[in-house]
């Protein structure tokens, strides 16, 4: 289950990050822009995949977001807004597309 | 030997408050070179000798993702580690997060103290950290501080001389690991009950309930703002001008025998025989009036609600709620802070663009910005020449601009190439703000307008009266005008206006005044001089943040859309 699916006020502990599946076609508003995201059709999906999945990874990491984390979902806006996460005691508002890419399980 | 001082930090944990504490009156905001984001300077005496303060911008690491965390690491690289000590800002609330930073600096070798600031705040959290511990563990001196009270301030000073450099220093990879280590050793959490504070922080997230109280919030924010704008310019600066500088013009304006060169370009055109401070058009009258009577008091109530929303940590909730309208016009929710600073000058707004990580952000938020975002002095005037319409006039205004807005950006999202990403930002708790240094604020903005704008609307007034008296408006309309008033139904000598709207808007809009434009006319005439092309503040300060061809690109749009909408807008009225 990712973050997007999560049930809200419950603890949850991240399993993985990983841009993959669904996230994979957010690739346009994770970074690729309309054009690169066209060329990247034909030439490197797979490549540029994993490249965001680092990235993800890397900027969740600076927040102190990694495997094994637990954290909260606060709240979320509606038509696939930005997801309120909530780790220690502090708030994080993350897109919906990043939100994809971090799979968590319910504790509890 | 201590030359530097540099304060570090994640964004939201009270750097400004402690700089606040620790300087001296006296600070200048300063442009860092080559990029814009402001860093604050000071300077505090140690041993009867000045030592330079620096509160470098939050930020998360010194591995930067954002243009803003590349200055704070840039300070860091550029100063050396025997002259400089770093004093590392750590919200207690929030200790393992803001340890990542803390070990970051640590391997960088510089003398380092770690202050544990917001330390009353740990006990309505039911948070107890073992300070002592804590400073054995990472080999560094740590103190406790209060920001908005000052406790613990005295302590850092005394101990600034000591600092020394850490031994402390972990791999990259281990760093997490070790982090929740040294958390877990020092720090024990009980559980609290929800105070009414992160009620309300709930409520103005949540995606139902976070709207009216958003638009509750706007609207009082803009009654108060006009509330105090115009209360100053009614009960202060009105009658300050009228009662003691008219008759002093006056005075003036007879010993130069009510006429000749130096009457025109000092005092003006006197209206019924007085002095008009809104049509004279004198370097001391209108020259004067417009950036102090009518311009300022907006600029400080402007000024004052903007910083109080910022410091009570409402504005990140905003972004929150507007990031699906943001993303409509290809940026997301934190775009639209460009936007609100835009609304008070446009230049602080153009500035602001650099918290947005891409190319095709920043010339987006920078295009629709210069576009469609008057600045406040802009309004202020507007205000005085529409005002006796009320929303009658108002509505048409702000609605184009809006329209404009969203219309000319969700055509720039669709075309312009590159990269839009997602919201990705912390959210600060709610905190009542640190009076002093929201004073402080508001008060280095407000004399930042006053050294940047009053020498450009002297010069624009001086510049409006040269040329009439050596007849290149005249020239200049007889060429132009007919064509203007075709597409824009507005008189040849409006030419004039948006001649000097390139120098300053306020005084362009205030150079409609003379010429008895009906309604729509003004209308027409105050969209197309917010459109057509930024003040030239804003067009230096957007030139370096795109760099010349885009902004090129920008300059073009901007020329072409302002006719066309001035050209719709004379068709309906």
């Amino acid at each position: 289950m990712n973050l997007v699916e999560a049930k809200q006020h419950v603890a949850l502990k991240v399993i993985s990050i990983e841009a993959g599946g669904r996230a994979q076609r957010a690739q346009r508003h994770m970074g690729m822009g309309r054009g690169a995201h066209r060329m990247s059709r034909h030439a490197m999906p797979r490549h540029m995949g994993s490249r965001r999945g680092l990235r993800i990874q890397k900027r969740l990491g600076d927040m102190g977001i990694r495997e094994g984390t637990i954290i909260r979902k606060v709240s979320q806006q509606a038509f696939r807004g930005p997801i309120v996460v909530e780790i220690g005691r502090m708030r994080l508002a993350i897109g919906p597309f990043m939100a994809t890419a971090i799979k968590v399980e319910e504790l509890e | 030997m201590i030359r530097k001082i540099l304060l570090m930090g994640n964004p939201n944990v009270g750097k400004s408050a402690i700089f606040t504490r620790l300087t001296s009156v006296r600070v200048i905001v300063s442009n860092y070179p080559g990029t814009t984001v402001e860093f604050t300077k000071g300077s505090i005496r140690l041993d009867g000798k000045k030592v330079e303060v620096i509160d470098a911008p939050g930020t998360y690491t010194l591995d930067p993702d954002s243009p803003a965390e590349k200055v704070a690491a840039n300070l860091l690289k550029e100063n050396d580690p025997k002259e400089t000590v770093v004093v590392n800002i750590v919200d207690s609330t929030n200790l393992e997060r803001n340890l990542n930073l803390t070990l970051e600096l640590l391997s960088a070798g510089f003398p380092t103290i770690v202050v544990l600031n917001f330390w009353d705040e740990t006990a309505h959290k039911g948070i107890t950290i073992d300070v002592d511990r804590l400073g054995n563990l990472l080999n560094v001196k740590v103190i406790t501080t209060v920001g908005i009270t000052g406790k613990g301030i005295k302590e850092l000073k005394e101990n600034l001389n000591n600092a020394k450099p850490s031994d402390f220093n972990v791999p990259k990879e281990q760093r997490w690991n070790t982090i929740g280590n040294i958390v877990e050793e020092i720090q024990t959490v009980k559980h609290h009950h929800h105070t009414f504070l992160q009620g309300l922080e709930e409520a103005s997230t949540h995606p139902v309930a976070g709207f009216p109280i958003a638009l509750i919030v706007l609207f009082v924010s803009f009654y108060v703002i006009r509330f105090i704008g115009e209360g100053l310019i009614g009960w202060v600066f009105e009658p300050l001008f009228n009662n003691l500088w008219a008759p002093v013009l006056m005075k003036i304006s007879t010993l130069l025998t009510h006429s000749g060169f130096w009457h025109n370009i000092l005092i003006g055109n006197l209206v019924n025989g007085e002095i008009d401070f809104f049509q004279s058009f004198g370097i001391l009258s209108t020259g004067l009036y417009i950036p102090i009577g009518a311009v300022l008091p907006y600029i400080f109530s402007f000024y004052l609600i903007l910083s109080l929303l910022e410091d009570i940590g409402y504005l990140p909730r905003l972004a929150i709620l507007l990031d699906r309208l943001m993303h409509q016009i290809g940026i997301h929710g934190m775009g639209f802070i460009p936007m609100l600073l835009g609304l008070g000058c446009n230049v602080p707004g153009a500035l602001a663009t650099r918290i947005m990580e891409t190319r095709k952000e920043r010339f987006i938020s920078g295009t629709v910005m210069a576009i469609a975002v008057p600045c406040m002095a802009q309004i202020a005037m507007i205000f005085g020449l529409l005002g006796k319409y009320g929303f009658r006039g108002f509505a048409p205004l702000f609605g184009t601009l809006f329209i404009v807005w969203f219309v000319l950006g969700k055509i720039m999202a669709k075309f312009v190439r590159g990269e839009s990403p997602e919201i990705f930002t912390e959210i600060p708790p709610y905190r009542f703000p640190y009076f002093t240094s929201l004073f402080k604020k508001v008060w280095m903005r407000v004399q930042w307008f006053l050294k940047e704008a009053l020498p450009f609307v002297l010069l624009g007034v001086l510049l409006v009266n040269l040329l009439y008296t050596l007849g290149v408006i005249d020239f200049l309309s007889r060429i132009f005008g007919p064509g203007l008033s075709k597409i824009l139904g507005l008189p040849p000598a409006a030419i004039a206006a948006l001649l000097i709207g390139f120098l300053r808007k306020d005084v362009a809009v205030g150079m409609l005044a003379p010429l008895g434009l009906s309604m729509g006319q003004l209308v027409t005439a105050s969209v197309v001089l917010t459109m057509y092309f930024p003040c030239v503040a804003t067009f230096v300060v957007l030139t370096k943040e795109l760099g010349f061809w885009d902004m090129l690109k920008s300059a073009i749009i901007m020329v072409v859309s302002a006719f066309f909408v001035g050209w719709i807008l004379n068709l309906i009225y």
